[in-house]
C-alpha cells in the first residue's frame, strides 16, 4: 500500500517514515503543501497522511485543492489543533479520519490500515481465500487453521493481492505500490517476492493459489473445489 | 445579610409611622385643647353668671342672691354641679347645697393678669369635673354711690362643671385616631412593600443577570436601556468591567491553548520516535539508534526552551522576578551577547556590523544580557544566508538607544502588532521549531522590568529592526 505523509516536522517525517515503512508500507514524504500537491499529482496513493499546518499551503487547502482536482485518496488528518471546529472544518473538506498530536504509532498504524481496506472495498478486517485467512488490523494470516509467520514485504504483498482477490494485478501496480518506485524496471524483483510468497503460502501438492496470467500480472484465488 | 429592600422597609415604615403617631398625637391634644376650652368658657360663663348674683352694698354688706335663686343644677341629686364662695379672707361665703360636707379647693392660683385660673377636681360622686376659680369684686347695689374701702375688697367664686361628656368625647377621639393609625400602619406598610419591590425591580434584573455571569459567560452585558441613572452608570461601569474580563480570559485561553498547542508536536514527535524504535527493535542498527536519540535530544532541548522561557515569562507577570542594578557598558554586553551567535553567522555568511557609541546605563545585566541574546538569536535565524546584520548603539538625550535589524522580505506593518504575542509566527505551520515562539515576548516584559522601551519597525521594506531605548546612567 502505497502512502503519502505530508508533514513538515523533520523528525515527524523521519520517525513516522521509517515506522510505517517497517510496517509494510511504501511512503513517500512531502515537507509542505506544495510538495504534497505536487505528489498527489504526480503518484497515486491508497492513503494520504496530512498535517494541517503546513508551510506555503496549508493542509486544508490541500485537502480542498486535492478534491477539486479530483483525487479520491483517503485522508487522515494529523495535526496539534484538537478543537471540534478544527475536525469538523477538516471533515466537511473531505478528510477520512482525523489523529490528533501526540497520537500513539500503533493508532496511527491501525488507522492507516481501515483507510486501506476501505479503500479497496473490504469492511471486514479478515479475509478469507481458501485455506488462507488474513487478519488485516493484527496483521497475522492463518493457513489451514494454523499460524503463518510472514515477513513483512511477503504480508504486504499477500495482503495486496488478497484485498484484490480475483481480479488480476499487474506487476507495475504491485511494484508502484510495494517496491517504493525504487526497483529497477528490468529487475524480476516482484517475480521473486511472488515466487517467495508461494512457497509460504502454497499447500504441498495442489495448485497454487497465486496464479500468473501471462502479460497480464498475477490473481489470487481460492482453488477451485 | 443586609438587604437595601429590607432596610428601606423598615426605616420608610418606621419613619412614616412616628410622621403618622405625630400627626395623630398632635391632632388628638389639638381636639383637647379645643374642646377643654370650649369647657373651660362654659365654666366660666357659669362662674361669672353666678357672680353677677353677688352684690353690695357701699358700705361693703353683700348681697348673695344665689341663695335665693332656685338653681337644680346646684341641687339636684344626679350629676350635681357645686359652687362656694368665699370671702377676702378666705371665709365661705356661700356654697351649693350639693357640696353637702364637701369643699371645694381655693389654693389655686390665678396669675396676675387674669381673674380666673381653670383646673380639674374629683368630687366624691366619683365623676370628673372641670372647675374655675374666679376672682371678682362683686357690683353695687346702686351704681351711683361711692363705694368704701370695704366695697372693693375682691372675692373668690369656685364652680364646677362635668367633664365626664368631655371625657368621653375625647376617648373616642383617641379611639377613633387609634383605629385610623392601625389602619394606616398596614396601609403604609403595603404600599411601602409595593413601591420599595417596584423601585428595586430594575436592581432585582442586574442581581439575576449578573448571577448568570460566569467565566464561560463573560460576552454577556447589562442593558442600559430603560434603567434608571443610578443603576444605569453602575451597570456601565460593570460592562466595561466585563469587557476587561472577557478580553483578559479570552488573552488566558489562547495562551493556555498555544502552550499546548506548541508542545503538543514535539511530544508528538518525541513519542513517535520511541514507539518506533520500541515496535522494530530488530531494524534499528547503531546509526539508526544514534539518530532516535539525537532527535530526542533535540525535542528535550526545544521543550526545555519553551519551558523556561514560559516560566521566565510567568515570574515577569507575577512580579517575581528579580531586578540587581547596576552599571552596565551596554557595548560591551552587545559583543559578549553576540559571540555565541558568530559561529552560526558565519555558517550562513551573514554580515554583523556594529556601531556603538559608549554608553553605560544603570540597569540588569543578567536581564539585558537575556535580551540581546533573544534579538540575536532572531536576526541570525531569520536573516536570509548572506545577509546582513547590523547593531547600532547611539545616546538620545537621556536615553542610550540600541538597534539590532536583520533583513525579513516576509515581515510587512501588519505583523508589527503581533511580534510580542506569545507564540506568533509569520509562519502559521511553525515549523522553525528551534523557536520557543517567546523571545520578543520575553524581550518586552524584560524591558517593562527595567523601565525600558522597546519596539519593532520597518526602517525600509524587507528590513526589520528592534529598538531598546533604555535610561544611561
Amino acid at each position: 500500500m502505497r502512502l503519502l505523509l505530508v508533514e513538515d516536522s523533520r523528525r515527524l517525517q523521519k520517525s513516522l517514515g521509517a515506522g510505517l515503512r517497517r510496517a509494510g508500507y511504501v511512503v513517500d514524504v512531502a515537507g509542505d503543501g506544495e510538495e504534497g500537491l505536487r505528489a498527489v499529482d504526480s503518484q497515486s496513493y491508497d492513503v494520504v497522511v496530512l498535517d494541517l499546518m503546513l508551510p506555503k499551503v496549508d493542509g486544508l487547502t490541500v485537502l480542498k485543492r486535492m478534491r477539486d482536482g479530483g483525487h479520491d485518496e483517503h485522508v487522515l488528518i494529523l495535526t496539534a489543533r484538537d478543537t471540534v471546529g478544527d475536525r469538523v472544518a477538516g471533515l466537511n473538506t473531505g478528510a477520512d479520519d482525523f489523529l490528533v498530536k501526540p497520537f500513539a504509532f500503533e493508532e496511527l498504524l491501525a488507522r492507516v490500515q481501515a483507510l486501506g481496506r476501505r479503500r479497496s472495498g473490504a469492511k471486514n478486517p479478515r479475509l478469507a481465500i481458501g485455506p488462507l485467512e488474513i487478519d488485516t488490523s493484527g496483521r497475522r494470516v492463518w493457513l489451514a487453521g494454523a499460524d503463518l509467520v510472514l515477513s513483512a514485504r511477503e504480508y504486504t504483498l499477500l495482503e495486496f493481492l488478497a484485498s484484490r482477490a480475483g481480479r488480476v494485478v499487474s506487476r507495475d501496480e504491485i511494484e508502484h505500490h510495494l517496491f517504493d518506485g525504487r526497483a529497477d524496471p528490468t529487475s524480476n524483483v516482484v517475480d521473486a517476492a511472488v515466487c517467495a510468497l508461494r512457497k509460504r503460502i502454497d499447500p504441498p501438492g495442489l495448485p497454487s493459489l497465486i496464479e500468473t496470467r501471462r502479460g497480464l500480472g498475477y490473481v489470487l484465488r481460492a482453488p477451485p473445489p | 445579610m443586609k438587604s437595601i429592600r429590607r432596610t428601606l422597609r423598615r426605616q420608610l415604615l418606621l419613619g412614616l409611622t412616628l410622621l403618622f403617631a405625630g400627626l395623630g398625637t398632635g391632632l388628638y391634644f389639638l381636639i383637647a385643647e379645643l374642646l377643654e376650652n370650649q369647657l373651660d368658657q362654659t365654666v366660666e360663663s357659669r362662674a361669672r353668671l353666678l357672680a353677677s348674683l353677688v352684690k353690695q352694698e357701699p358700705n361693703g354688706d353683700l348681697e348673695i342672691e344665689m341663695t335665693d335663686e332656685p338653681m337644680p343644677e346646684f341641687e339636684r341629686k344626679k350629676k350635681p354641679e357645686y359652687f362656694q364662695l368665699f370671702g377676702p379672707g378666705g371665709e365661705v361665703l356661700a356654697r351649693s347645697k350639693s357640696l353637702g360636707v364637701q369643699q371645694l379647693p381655693r389654693d389655686k392660683k390665678i396669675k396676675a393678669r387674669n381673674d380666673r385660673a381653670f383646673f380639674d377636681v374629683a368630687m366624691s360622686d366619683g365623676r370628673p369635673r372641670r372647675a374655675v376659680i374666679l376672682r371678682f369684686v362683686p357690683r353695687l347695689e346702686h351704681p351711683d354711690e361711692h363705694p368704701t374701702a370695704q366695697a372693693t375688697k375682691s372675692l373668690e367664686l369656685v364652680t364646677t362643671l362635668d367633664r365626664s361628656e368631655l371625657d368621653e368625647v375625647l376617648w373616642q377621639v383617641l379611639a377613633a385616631l387609634a383605629g385610623a393609625g392601625g389602619a394606616l400602619f398596614f396601609g403604609v406598610a403595603l404600599i411601602v412593600s409595593l413601591v420599595v419591590g417596584r423601585g428595586l425591580k430594575p436592581l432585582a434584573g442586574v442581581a439575576e443577570r449578573a448571577t448568570g455571569i460566569d467565566a464561560s459567560s463573560l460576552n454577556a452585558r447589562f442593558p442600559i436601556e430603560g434603567l434608571p441613572d443610578e443603576l444605569s452608570a453602575i451597570c456601565q461601569r460593570l460592562n466595561d468591567l466585563l469587557a476587561r474580563l472577557q478580553n483578559s480570559f479570552e488573552r488566558e485561553r489562547r495562551f493556555s491553548s498555544d502552550v499546548a498547542h506548541e508542545l503538543r508536536t514535539p511530544i508528538a514527535e518525541l513519542r513517535t520516535l520511541a514507539e518506533v524504535a520500541l515496535k522494530f527493535p530488530d531494524a534499528a542498527d547503531a546509526a539508526t539508534a544514534g539518530d532516535t536519540a539525537r532527535d530526542a535530544l533535540d525535542v528535550a532541548v526545544l521543550m526545555e526552551r519553551v519551558v523556561n522561557n514560559l516560566l521566565a515569562l510567568a515570574r515577569c507577570e507575577a512580579g517575581r522576578q528579580e531586578i540587581v542594578e547596576e552599571p552596565v557598558d551596554v557595548g560591551a554586553a552587545v559583543h559578549e551577547a553576540w559571540r555565541p551567535f558568530e559561529a552560526r553567522a558565519t555558517e550562513r555568511h551573514l554580515r554583523a556590523s556594529f556601531s556603538l557609541a559608549p554608553v553605560t546605563v544603570k540597569t540588569d545585566r543578567a536581564l539585558l544580557a537575556a535580551m540581546l541574546t533573544n534579538l540575536f538569536s532572531n536576526a541570525v535565524d531569520h536573516a536570509p544566508d548572506g545577509g546582513d546584520i547590523a547593531c547600532e548603539l547611539r545616546t538620545d538625550g537621556d536615553k542610550a538607544e540600541l538597534a539590532i535589524s536583520n533583513p525579513a522580505g516576509d515581515l510587512d506593518q501588519t505583523d508589527l502588532s503581533h511580534l510580542f504575542e506569545p507564540f506568533w509566527r509569520k509562519d502559521a505551520a511553525r515549523t522553525d521549531r528551534d523557536h520557543s515562539g517567546l523571545g520578543l515576548t520575553l524581550v518586552a516584559a524584560y524591558a517593562k522590568l527595567m523601565g525600558a522601551d522597546a519596539a519593532a519597525f520597518l526602517p525600509e521594506p524587507g528590513r526589520f529592526c528592534v529598538r531598546l531605548r533604555l535610561a544611561a546612567g
